[in-house]
């Protein structure tokens, strides 16, 4: 059975890679919280229509031989954004740990209601195929 | 998604290794504090200020962060009027170092602020990995 061909299965493992990508530039944003002229940046959020149409990413360049190589860099699948107008140190860094803070803990948040989401599902699924649920 | 929870977590662990260096330096400045020099006409220890970079790491595709430079601080020695030192001059002054040491507790604190805030990141990441473990016990 392939579960990612239902459509919630897919839009929740779709909102469990941004929560993932959301993991890792909170983490560079906190790890250069003190370098200056760094800024921060963060995960475009995902929208309705992203996790059911599947747009959100950014376009990736197709490999069609394997001496293809993907270019490198610091950005993953989905799209980043810098938020505007926010107030830097004297060394031109615009990343405030209270805020990373709580995205970092929001973050956490949201993977545990998806990965509880995904439970449940799966539960039904099982209570449907006549196993016991978990 | 598993590689991305990972990735933070090594972004983490560059940021506590790049603050534990500075904490390194902040230590070295404090200890040194009264360190003046052997002879006279000589410089006292002159302290020292870590510079951060931010890098992109080719392997994982994040930026991390290392430290830069550690480059010697700019600032005034102070004279302090001590004959008996063997780094006096001929009035009898000393050069005393640069350090002061309620900036290097201040810049202390701020390395120990930074790298709970990089803890925090190992500590979520490793909830959010606990949980996607969790799903396999259905």
């Amino acid at each position: 059975m392939d579960l990612s061909k239902i459509p919630l299965f897919e839009a929740i493992t779709r909102h469990m890679s941004w929560i993932g990508e959301r993991q890792s530039v909170l983490a560079q944003n906190i790890a250069n919280a003190d370098t200056p002229g760094y800024t921060a940046a963060d995960v475009k959020p995902l929208s309705f229509a992203d996790l059911v149409g599947g747009t959100g990413q950014r376009l990736q360049l197709t490999t069609t031989s394997p001496a293809h190589v993907q270019p490198i860099s610091a950005a993953g699948p989905f799209k980043l954004e810098s938020p505007q107008g926010v107030e830097r140190a004297p060394n031109g860094n615009s990343v405030q740990l209270e805020e990373q803070m709580m995205k970092l803990s929001d973050n956490v948040n949201d993977y545990a209601l998806t990965t509880s989401l995904y439970r449940q599902q799966l539960g039904l699924l099982k209570t449907v195929l006549g196993k016991s649920s978990g | 998604m598993g590689m991305d929870i990972d990735k933070s977590m090594q972004v983490a662990f560059a940021a506590l290794n790049a603050q534990g260096t500075r904490l390194r330096v902040v230590a070295e400045n404090l200890a040194n504090a009264d360190s003046t020099a052997q002879s006279p006409g000589g410089e006292p220890y002159r302290r020292k200020i870590v510079t951060f970079q931010s890098v992109l790491d080719r392997q994982l595709g994040v930026t991390t962060v290392k430290v830069a430079k550690i480059m010697p601080g700019a600032g005034e020695f102070e004279r302090r009027f001590d004959p008996a030192n063997p780094g006096a001059d001929a009035e009898g002054y000393v050069l005393m170092p640069n350090v002061n040491p309620l900036m290097e507790l201040m810049d202390m604190h701020e390395a120990q602020r930074s790298y709970q805030a990089n803890l925090n990141t190992i500590d979520a990441a490793k909830s959010m990995l606990s949980r996607t473990i969790d799903l396999l016990r259905g």
